[in-house]
């Protein structure tokens, strides 16, 4: 298929039309067009009220219709896609009926949502304190859970050694390709078509998939229905027009298949709305591979002259001006290979990235790339990644693909991978990935490993006793694994303990009904019933763990020359009388992130160890362990905050890495070397997704000429064998937080007039030139 | 890595046997992810000596043809491990603070080996070609996907020509892309023997009036023309960089006399030069190496200043860059 190269067709400096304009200025006023939150807990209250001797599954289903029937419906000026977006999460009323409704933290909320919003507090909506009411007595899954874990589980958490909860929080993909092929309808007409076949559960499973079909179909035709009326209304003939093609939109979509590109992104939106009604509380309720899905369409209606690429590209740029909010990790994958292994690039890949150079929306997108990938396709991504969003970032197929099959995932399969919420890969449509069903500190094993299995910052036992002699390496290693192995398996065990909980606990028909696998054998996505079932296993700790490591291996015992007595007493003290020692460590010696195999290479033996360990395991749907790298840098914060010292010359308490990236301050190499290390990574090991976001700064990457060097770097590390990598091209908040911590930013290169340096390095007023120069760009 | 020894005796012989026939060179950093010295991302190996001694030099590590010792005070934690290693006595421990002599001390780098806090720095290291070769290596993948490649730059290359023509030699062999960064102020026979190896030459000039360029790099430039003359010649493709420092080449006479000099150039294809505006951006590193900075108080040119010269050069119909 021919590529419609971007540029030839569009101005891209082009302005927004002003329609778009004012949808943009909207969505950035954030509660105009929003459902408003207080309606999900009012309207699911009232549903469960009536329905308590249902099965769950069924009060699950008829809660969504009650909400669907209900929850209001408006059509704002300006709209051509219907259906109000969700810009606003409460989480801990969207959570009810089966999460805490009090604890999960607030993601993007109006002001009187806090954490654990109290009940008294008289900025909550009395409808919805009415409603909470109903629900304080009530279990939950997470509070039984809870209940049923021992005591080493509990510190295991606690002392942020290892967890696990096996939870089904979202993360998933729908197959919005059977919405737009056969429509709810079509699915609806399957599930009456299963209805008495299998046992009970199954029978009550095909049950609240019917009904919760007719809760999608009815919110398609309350829309269409609301469009008619707002058409007949309307004095203007223009508008009236497009309302009524709204209606017939709707009147079509989702309850039947689309038969235009127009229709298949107003279902896609539906459905994912609908999603959001049904789950609550999550929020990565991702849209899988936007383009494939939409691109069938696109070239028929181009085609038939229904649709010119202007008409497309407005339609995508009105969709993300919807799914904006202050977080959102709905991902959307463009680009790959397809299933046949051919080139999926597409005329929809480049309006998806054309359009957020447009709009300038971080919206979470990702774009696969791989050998045969146009070069086209690089140069936008990156022109895209150089407004500073650190958007899109870039996934390899040529490691990915082969990853996730190892994984245990067929070759199909495999080839139409996704990503959901920021990097955990997921099938769309067929997988229940249970992504980070579990994690594992490594650094903290490496700790007890240390101190024969006592916990630095608390002083209590917590892993199994470890004597380390004379520390060489080799023994350091043993003690190591010995740890690491016992905290993995500790944290399957839990996640499986999680994962039965969930089982029972939780129930989403009308995502199981979008779930290859669940509708045939009858059981819901929660219990198990997608065709493929992984669990996502993190590693934590990464190059620290490889620094400290290679440390002792190069510098410690009978190998180097610092005495085994002098660190141990070191890190038992958090280097307090021995500044020199932390220095030494912290500065000699490998370090992961500056191309030097030795400690690459033990960062790969680390993820060996523990990829080894999970193979032995299953999870409690009987589906493979996927080993992933991924922390987002909260979670390196806090786990670096229970972690003591380490032989790296990392003091107690300071973060560790997120995911697989370098530790802060100790890539001395520049850009490129640290991108080597990375790639030195074995990802065949991590199919379940890993994470690298370097920060550049922009100068490197100036003018046209910097465009093509940063999409090289991309092509580079596809060529290498990267994983995931989201560059941050830098802005100015970044440069200034590297002008107050130094010492986080060492590796920070920038480019000066006619010579590369160390940003912290420069004198201040060279580095505020730097970031002056930063404004204008701004 | 193989240092200029203190330990004297037979090494040295040997040392200085390779170093003469371009085995071993005298290297004070290899920077990767270069993106201002040449097409592409590159990989830059910058030489340590430089026959020039410009007094606004922003990388004064690089001018003395052997080693030298960056303290930085500031990291400095007095431990004391440096002061029995020097064998020159040139470490004291007074008043909680470290003094280094700079009198006595040779350069020779045993003091930053043991010191824990990187504030003891060796500034230059000999190398090997193939040491060298195997880290321009490690970046080919960026190389070949930017149009990238290696570039020599200093210090000046030329000043250790043999061994520069065998790293060339060796990159170009490897099927690398080949730039060098020069001052001109060497031998034409240097640059004759290292051109089949180039596939770029990016020629610094400071100024085209000779008592101007005597006074300010402490040189004369008749030779440097005469070499940008020959190189501009044989087809090489060819970038003139100029520093612009406010007040000393910066004149309307300056610009027409270089803008006369580039056009009388007999080249295939006019060579491009980019103005490179001053910046104090290297006054930390006289502090390190204790030395005094002269152009401390001198002002970098504004934005204004450097797109009006761009300008001149262009009205003159030269090939400004941005
Ligand atoms: S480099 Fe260090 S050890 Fe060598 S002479 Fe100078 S101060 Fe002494």
């Amino acid at each position: 298929m021919a590529v419609m190269t971007p540029r030839a067709r569009l101005d891209l400096e082009e302005s927004l039309p002003p329609r778009l304009d004012r949808l943009r200025e909207r969505a950035l006023r954030m509660d105009e067009d929003t459902v408003d939150p207080a309606e999900r807990p009012v309207l699911v209250t009232e549903s469960w009220k009536q329905t308590e001797s249902d099965p769950f599954v069924l009060r699950m289903a008829k809660a969504l219709r009650h909400t669907l029937a209900n929850t209001s419906v408006k059509i704002f000026a300006d709209d051509l896609v219907a259906g109000m977006p969700i810009r606003i999460h409460l989480c801990h009323t969207n959570n009810i009926p089966n999460e805490d409704w009090d604890w999960v933290p607030a993601v993007s909320a109006p002001e009187w949502n806090m954490n654990r919003a109290s009940l008294d507090d008289e900025r909550v909506p009395g409808a919805v304190k009415d409603a909470l009411r109903y629900w304080l007595d009530k279990p939950s899954v997470p509070k039984s859970f809870r209940d049923q874990l021992t005591g080493p589980q509990i510190q295991m958490g606690r002392l942020g050694i290892g967890f696990g909860h096996g939870f089904l929080r979202a993360h998933t993909i729908p197959n919005f390709q059977r919405v737009l092929e056969v429509g709810f309808a079509g699915i609806r007409a399957e599930a009456q078509g299963l209805l008495g076949e299998g046992d009970a559960e199954a029978r009550t499973m095909r049950e609240a998939v019917i009904i919760a079909c007719d809760a999608a179909i009815v919110f398609g035709q309350r829309h269409a229905g609301l469009a008619r009326d707002l058409a007949a209304q309307e004095a203007d003939s223009v508008r009236r027009a497009e309302l009524e093609e709204i209606a017939r939109v709707c009147e079509q979509v989702p309850a039947r298949p689309a038969r235009t590109f127009r229709e298949a992104l107003q279902a896609i939106w539906f459905t994912n709305i609908i999603q959001e009604f049904e789950m609550g509380g999550s929020t990565a309720h991702c849209f899988g591979r936007l383009d494939q899905y939409l691109a069938p369409y696109y070239e028929r209606d181009v085609a038939d002259g229904g649709l010119t690429p202007q008409q497309a590209l407005d339609l995508i740029l009105e969709f993300f001006t919807k799914t904006y909010r202050i977080y959102d990790d709905r991902y959307i994958m463009v680009g790959g290979r397809t299933a046949d292994g051919s080139d999926g690039t597409n005329p929809v890949t480049f309006l998806v990235l054309e359009a957020m150079l447009r709009l300038r929306f971080p919206t979470p997108v990702g774009v696969r790339f791989h050998s045969e990938t146009p070069e086209e396709l690089h140069l936008l991504a990156a022109r895209v990644i150089k407004l500073g969003m650190g958007r899109p970032d870039v996934w390899n197929d040529e490691v990915t693909i082969p990853a996730l099959v190892d994984g245990g995932i067929p070759a199909a399969d495999a080839a139409d991978y996704s990503v959901t919420g920021c990097v955990e890969t997921c099938v769309p449509g067929v997988h229940d990935a249970r992504t980070m069903a579990m994690q594992v500190n490594a650094l903290k094993c490496l700790e007890l490993a240390i101190h024969g299995g006592r916990c630095q910052i608390s002083g209590e036992q917590a892993g199994p006793i470890t004597p380390i002699a004379s520390g060489t390496a080799r023994e350091v290693w043993g003690a190591f694994e010995t740890q690491f192995r016992h905290f993995i398996r500790a944290s399957v065990a839990m996640s499986n303990l999680g994962e039965a909980v969930v089982a029972g606990g939780f129930a989403y028909p009308l995502l199981s009904a979008l779930t290859e696998g669940c509708m045939e054998s009858g059981r819901d996505i929660a219990a198990g019933g997608a065709r493929l079932n992984s669990a996502g296993a993190c590693l934590l700790g990464l190059a620290e763990t490889a620094n400290s490591l290679a440390a002792i291996e190069t510098m410690v015992g009978e190998d180097g020359s610092i005495p085994w007595s002098r660190l141990h007493r070191a890190l038992a003290s958090n280097f307090e009388d021995d500044e020199e020692l932390r220095l030494r460590l912290r500065n000699k010696g490998p370090k992961y992130g500056n191309d030097d195999p030795s400690a690459d290479g033990i960062a790969n033996r680390i993820l060996g160890l523990f990829a080894d360990e999970l193979g032995d395991h299953r999870n409690a749907r009987g589906g493979p362990w996927h080993p992933m790298i991924f922390t987002t840098t909260f979670e390196g914060q806090r786990l670096g905050g229970l972690t003591a010292a380490s032989a790296d010359g990392r003091h107690a308490g300071e973060p560790v890495a997120p995911a697989v990236a370098p530790t802060a301050g100790t890539e001395r190499k520049g850009a490129t070397a640290a991108v080597r290390s990375v790639c030195a990574i074995d990802y065949r090991r991590t199919p379940g997704g890993v994470s690298y976001i370097p920060d550049w700064h922009p100068s490197l990457f100036s003018g046209e000429e910097g465009t093509c060097n940063l999409a090289a770097m991309l092509q580079a590390f596809v060529d290498l064998g990267g994983m995931e990598m989201g560059p941050n091209v830098l802005s100015i908040e970044t440069l200034r937080e590297a002008q107050r911590d130094p010492e986080r930013f060492k590796h920070l290169t920038v480019r000066v007039f006619g010579f590369t340096a160390t940003f912290v390095d420069l004198t201040p007023e060279a580095q505020e030139y730097l970031i002056n120069k930063l404004e204008p760009a701004a | 890595m193989k240092t200029v020894g203190a330990d004297g005796g037979e090494r040295d012989e040997r040392w200085a046997g390779n170093a003469r026939q371009g085995r071993l060179g005298l290297i004070y950093d290899i920077q990767r992810t270069s993106v201002h010295d040449g097409p592409g991302i590159r990989t830059t190996v910058f030489f340590k000596g430089c026959p020039l001694h410009c007094a606004w030099c922003h990388n004064p590590e690089s001018t003395r043809a052997g080693p030298d010792l960056f303290f930085y005070e500031d990291r400095c934690i007095v431990s004391g491990l440096c002061v029995p290693v020097c064998p020159e006595d040139a470490l004291e421990e007074k008043g909680g603070r470290l003094i280094l002599d700079r009198g006595l001390c040779t350069s020779c780098g045993l003091c930053a080996d043991v010191c824990p806090a990187n504030a003891l720095v060796r500034v230059g290291r000999w190398v090997s070609v193939d040491q060298v070769v195997e880290e321009m290596e490690r970046d080919r993948a960026f190389y070949s996907r930017s149009g990238g490649g290696v570039t020599l730059s200093g210090g000046e290359p030329m000043a250790q020509s043999a061994f520069a023509g065998n790293l060339l030699q060796r990159a170009k062999e490897e099927g690398l892309d080949t730039a060098m960064e020069t001052c001109g102020a060497a031998a034409w026979s240097r640059y004759e023997a290292v051109l089949p190896w180039l596939d770029m030459v990016i020629f610094d000039l400071k100024v085209t009036d000779a008592l101007d360029h005597r006074r300010l790099t402490g040189a004369g430039n008749e030779l440097i023309l005469a070499n940008a003359r020959r190189l501009a010649k044989s087809g090489i493709p060819l970038r003139f960089r100029t520093p612009v420092i406010p007040g000393e080449n910066d004149s309307s006479r300056e610009w027409a006399s270089l803008a006369g000099f580039l056009k009388s150039l007999d080249a295939e294809h006019q060579p491009e030069i980019q103005l490179l505006p001053y910046h104090p951006l290297g006054t930390a590193k006289y502090d390190r190496l204790g030395r005094p900075y002269e152009f401390a108080d001198l002002k970098p040119p504004t934005s204004e200043q450097m797109a009006r010269y761009r300008e001149v050069l262009r009205e003159a119909g030269v090939a400004a860059l941005e």
